[in-house]
């Protein structure tokens, strides 16, 4: 993949390896399997995949929660080390922040919603006091939450509202791009199609970088110009969403697209495979 | 006999701010073998409905009403019987897979001790009948997931062994919350092909939570959409997609972003999303609802059966023909934006 000073992200040769269970039973998942990825500045890139291809593990590599075996991330044009410090994930949050697929596991359930945007607001931006408080309730009001929200906890709200909360707080960090893990899967299609208008307008006003983890081809349609289709932690396709969904290519790209329920669809047995596996 | 009844549920919460209504009265049934979908915005009390039923609301809750598993009122069982009730006849798939596993048990002793716990069955027929389960929910290395715990698999990995879980027990109802958003889109077609089977083979009823109101026509015998707390429609597939009868429903069928087009702006429903405890007569639904009539802000409409179709909105019968019409995908099988049809124009030359 070229190397340019538009790419925000530039994976190359990625590689992950698992270890999972011990003595006989020991494994070695490949979560991610030699992937390189360019992500242009300002665009949108979705991600789709069989469950367990290694969507999230390469998020999580970006984010640097996890660190890699091999290959090279270049992240808004430094590279990014393979164990970073904590020192450098700090700073590293200022450019790149995930929201995850699983809300309940990001939010601290100790701590108020209004608690959790203001920590973020005065971490990245220094904003705090009655701008933090006008802040944490626009936000809110953007991802259609309601003021009263800011007081409750993580355990009072249902899980598109901590979905939500997870999408206003990292917002809050306004990083240059925003890694979106199933983040709006737990949400009905009208509050979706409400944060999703807002994605894009944000990414318009302040050109972001989204990676769009992703099931849901209506969403891919609706938001991104382009799609890499993942399978046993490697990129099987990758191209514009209209060539993509419209002309698949792939075997497993022509599987996916004709297993999304639609009218006269019907739930069907066939066989899926996980992560590549080989006994260590 | 139905297998579960939900007669007239109401739900209210004790808060510093003074007791907050979750569920405004929610009734609906369930037959044998029967699967009704529970659509509803975010917060509109989907999960809680679900809770009342294994009674696991959150701790103060006052729950008023009747939920009836086949004839037997499960809100007054005894902690015995509600104990064997929770194990061998409801099953439920939570909403968050990971919370539903103790993450320092590996899978093989979640799934292995969960099956000697309910029907006493040996550590050996029990481990060989939780691998013959992980295999049909599509998990490809059996050996590998028993030995895993919570944190060494992917999400969409971990709601397969809840659902291989929930099944194991042939239980009569599933309460099933969102069980395949974590999941491919071919995963969730074999998952919902294995809960399918469930159903014809075992009678097993399913109320099943879901976002995508595609799934949900395909898999449901019926649907209910649920608004601030109560149910606002209950329809079959068809009926909804065809003629939906409640402004909400059919609001919401028009929001769905299309697998075939993008569009510029997704539809959205004008306001806020509000809470059950934030409404004070008149139509929830009336703040936000384009066809609301001055009356819908004071009278509170009730559910009404009638020919067929079951619906809350005062307007109900008028509106028919305007709400009725598939959206512009569903018709052509194609491209196209959903239904724009300049409804807000509409309604100012109407009102
Ligand atoms: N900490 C870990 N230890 C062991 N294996 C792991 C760990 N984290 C992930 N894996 C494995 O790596 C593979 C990739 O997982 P990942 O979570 O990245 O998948 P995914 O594409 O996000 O799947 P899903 O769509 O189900 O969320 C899976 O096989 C998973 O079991
Ligand atoms: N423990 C709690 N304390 C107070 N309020 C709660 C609690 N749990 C849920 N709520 C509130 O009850 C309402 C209904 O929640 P519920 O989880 O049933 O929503 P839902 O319809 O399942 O939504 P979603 O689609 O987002 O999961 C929400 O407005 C939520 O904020
Ligand atoms: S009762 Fe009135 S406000 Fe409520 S849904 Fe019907 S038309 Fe709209
Ligand atoms: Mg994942
Ligand atoms: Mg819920």
């Amino acid at each position: 993949m070229s190397t340019t000073a538009e790419n925000v992200i530039e994976i190359s040769g990625l590689s992950k390896q698992f270890a999972v269970g011990r003595g006989k039973r020991r494994r070695t998942v490949h979560a991610l399997d030699d992937v390189s990825l360019a992500v242009a500045d300002g665009s949108c890139l979705a991600v789709v995949g069989e469950s367990g291809s290694g969507k999230t593990t390469l998020a999580r590599i970006l984010v640097g929660l996890e660190s890699a075996d091999g290959g090279e991330v270049v992240l808004a044009g430094r590279p990014v080390a393979r164990r970073p410090r904590r020192a450098e994930r700090r700073a590293r949050a200022r450019d790149i922040q995930m929201v995850f697929q699983d809300p309940n596991g990001s939010l601290n359930r100790r701590r108020t919603v209004e608690a959790a945007i203001k920590e973020v607001l005065a971490a990245h931006h220094r904003v705090t006091g009655d701008e933090a408080r006008r802040r944490v309730g626009e936000l809110l009001d953007q991802v259609g939450l309601r003021p009263a929200h800011a007081r409750a906890l993580p355990g009072e709200l249902s899980g598109g509202q901590q979905q939500r909360v997870a999408i206003a707080r990292a917002l809050a960090a306004e990083p240059r791009v925003l890694v979106l893990d199933e983040a709006v899967a737990a949400l009905d299609v009208s509050v979706q199609a409400q944060v999703l208008n807002l994605l894009a307008e944000i990414r318009q006003a302040r050109r972001l970088t989204y990676l769009f983890i992703t099931h849901d081809l209506s969403v891919v349609r609706q938001v991104s110009e382009e799609v890499v289709v993942m399978r046993q932690g490697r990129i099987v396709e990758r191209g514009s969403t209209d060539e993509v969904l419209d002309r698949p290519r792939h075997a497993y790209t022509v599987l996916l697209r004709d297993s999304a329920p639609r009218p006269g669809w019907r739930p069907r047995l066939s066989t899926g495979a996980d992560a590549r596996e080989v006994e260590a | 006999m139905n297998v579960l009844e939900l007669d007239d549920v109401r739900l209210d919460l004790p808060s510093k701010h003074g007791d907050r209504t979750l569920l405004r009265g929610v009734s609906l049934s369930l037959a044998p073998g029967e699967a009704l979908g529970l659509v509803g915005e975010s917060g509109s009390g989907k999960s809680m409905t679900l809770r009342t039923v294994l009674r696991t609301e959150p701790a103060g809750a006052r729950v008023t009403g009747r939920v009836l598993l086949d004839g037997r009122d499960v809100r007054t069982l005894g902690a015995a019987d509600l104990r064997r009730v929770r194990a061998d006849a409801i099953a439920m798939i939570s909403q968050n897979p990971r919370a539903a596993l103790n993450p320092v048990l590996r899978v093989a002793r979640f799934l292995v001790e969960g099956l000697c716990d309910a029907r006493g069955e040996s550590r050996e027929a029990a481990t060989r009948r939780a691998r013959d389960l992980l295999a049909q929910v599509g998990i490809a290395d059996v050996d590998r997931c028993m030995a895993s715990y919570p944190h060494q698999l992917s999400g969409g990995m971990l709601q397969r062994v809840v659902i291989a879980a929930a099944v194991a027990s042939a239980p009569r109802l599933l309460l099933a919350d969102e069980p395949t958003t974590a999941l491919d889109v071919t995963t969730q077609s074999e998952v919902m092909a294995i809960l399918d089977g469930q159903r014809r083979e075992h009678g097993m009823a399913m109320l099943f939570v879901t976002h995508d109101l595609e799934l949900a026509s395909a898999v449901c015998d019926r649907i209910a959409v649920l608004y601030a707390g109560e149910i606002v429609e209950i329809a079959t597939p068809a009926q909804l997609h065809a003629a939906p009868r409640h402004p909400y429903t059919r609001l919401l069928l028009d929001s769905r972003p299309n697998i075939a087009a993008r569009v510029p702006a997704l539809p959205v429903i004008p306001g806020r999303p509000i809470a059950a405890y934030e409404v004070e007569g008149g139509c929830a639904f009336a703040a936000r609802c384009p066809w609301a009539a001055p009356r819908c802000e004071r009278e509170e409409p009730a559910l009404v059966h009638d020919a067929g179709r079951t619906t809350r909105c005062l307007r109900a019968g008028e509106l028919a023909d305007e709400l009725a019409g598939a959206p512009a995908d569903d018709a052509a099988g194609v491209s196209g934006a959903p239904a724009e049809t300049g409804r807000d124009g509409e309604t100012e030359a109407r009102a």
